[in-house]
This record gives structure tokens, sequence and C-alpha cells, in this order.
């Protein structure tokens, strides 16, 4: 799918990985920069511009929101990476700025997108849960040390 | 690009190639090591090199002829690795670098991320779409 006018736009394909068949396209109105799969839920987030959202592959049902840390301390920003975490409840979403820097980071819960947790400030945009989904890290400016918080449960 | 190991930090082997490796994905079994690797020049070279991390032995390059550096996954299976970059994604044999299929982006498409499902049947590229591309497709 092609813009008018030479208008951005972007989409999420899927293919079949055995033929690389193209299965689905579904078009957005915006980039989209960054995806991961759950891993047992068969769930697909993704991140675009100013959107995220989160496919079922199974039903095929989309649901899209704005990022909601779009805009921030007014500057817009824009999806730099999107991670499942393990267990497959929260969405850790890494945004920056649209020169690529002041990543912020925010744990959202993967149906509802509230958010959980928001890390700011940071300096690098390197996010990672922990295998239990309990911690998430982020590396913070001026510090030698990572940022660790504690991903807020329902 | 050294190999080593975790229990005690001990070389395990080297993995040599005539460019500088960028990044190492290991394959599920730990049998595999892909690398990436990435030189300026004219055209600039970025082979993906798959390596038996063991033994540092070289099992077969692939040179893109686009002039991009490769990232790679491997598929949960390990028989499969995903390789992709900007303009083109491709799914070759892990163990030959036989390929399997290859998709390239149009003229105004931008691949910023590609995915492989944990059951390794699907994969999802993120795209974006639109004049910005063409100005970005090399490295």
């Amino acid at each position: 799918m092609l813009p008018a006018g030479g208008a951005i736009s972007g989409e999420l394909m899927l293919l079949d990985a055995a033929s690389g068949a193209v299965r689905r396209q579904v078009p957005l109105a915006t980039r989209v920069r960054a995806l991961s799969f759950s891993a047992n839920r068969g769930l697909l987030a993704f991140g675009a511009d100013d959107e995220i959202g989160v496919l079922d592959l199974a039903s095929n049902a989309l649901r899209v929101l704005p990022n909601p840390t779009v805009p921030f301390h007014g500057n817009l920003r824009e999806v730099e990476s999107i991670v499942f975490s393990p267990d497959n409840e929260l969405i850790g979403v890494v945004s920056v700025t649209i020169n690529g820097i002041n990543p912020t980071i925010d744990v959202l819960g993967a149906d509802a997108f509230d958010k959980r947790v928001e890390l700011a400030d940071g300096f690098s945009p390197v996010f990672a849960f922990s295998p239990d989904s309990r911690f998430c890290s982020q590396r913070r400016k001026q510090r030698r040390c990572p940022g660790l918080g504690r991903v807020h449960r329902r | 690009m050294q190999i080593r190991a975790v229990a005690d930090g001990s070389l395990v082997s080297t993995l040599t190639a005539d460019v500088p490796l960028q990044h190492v994905s290991f394959s599920p079994d730990g049998k595999l090591a892909a690398a990436a690797g990435f030189e300026l020049g004219d055209p600039p070279k970025c082979p993906v090199i798959m390596f038996d991390p063991a033994t540092g032995t070289q099992k077969w390059k692939l040179v893109p002829d686009l002039g991009l550096q490769l990232s790679c996954l491997f598929s949960p299976d390990g028989t499969r690795v995903l390789l992709f970059h900007s303009a083109i994604v491709q799914v070759c044999d892990a163990h030959t670098g036989t390929q399997h299929w290859r998709l390239d982006m149009t003229a105004q498409q931008l691949l910023y991320r590609a995915g492989l499902s944990f059951d390794g049947a699907t994969v999802a590229l993120a795209i974006g779409n639109g004049a910005h591309a063409a100005g970005r497709r090399r490295n």
C-alpha cells in the first residue's frame, strides 16, 4: 500500500515462514517501527510513530491506541522498540524523541494498555524483562548501574 | 569475535572473517552461530557467516547484493534462519545457507524490524511507506 502525495504511512505484514507467502497486510497511518510476538497467547504487539497496537493472530482482532508517551515534555516521540513480557501480560514500549534521544520506557498491561510503570530520563533504549516478568531494566543517565523497576501487578 | 564459556570465561573458539563481525546470534541448540559483519567501502562488505561455535569453523557464507548489514534470527527449531535489513527479508536453511525465499521491499518501503512467531510459522514485518525510504536504504 503506497500513500498518495508522498505522505508517510506504514503497514504490518504477516508472511508464511515456510513459503514467504503474504498472509495479511495491516495498513496503518504511520510507520511501523517495532514488533514483538507474545510467547504463548498468539498476540503480536507493534509500535508505530504515534500509536501502538496488538493483533490477535487467531481472530485477526486488532486493537490500536495512541502511544501513551506522545507527546512527552512537548516533544513528539516515536516507538523505538516494543517487548512482550515472558508471561505475556505486559508490554514494554521504548519511545525516543524524533532525533533518537531521550528514551522513555513505559510498561503497559497487554490487555487494556494501562500504564504500570514509566521510566523516563533514560540513557539508552535498551530494555529487558526478567524471566519471571517481575522486574524490568533500564540504563539510566549518569549512573553506572542499570536502573531496575518493579513491575506493578494487578 | 570470541566464543567463551559462561561457566569460567575460558576461550572456546575464535570466529574470524575478512570484515569486522558486528554481532552474533546462536541457534536454539547452541550448535550454530550466525555472525553479521560490516565494513565500509565501495561497495561495503556485509556478509552473514554461519559458524560452528565449538570450533570456529565456517559452515557457509552469504554476501547480500544490496550493501546492507543483515540481522539474523533463528527459527525456534533451529533449522532456518531469518535474515533482514531495511530493503530485504529472506529465510535460509540454517545448516546449508540455501535460500528458501526472499522478499524485496519496494522503493517506497523501509523495513524497520522483522520477527518470528514462537511456533516458527509466521514472519512479521514492521514497514514504513513513503518517499523517506529511498534515502535510508544504505548503512
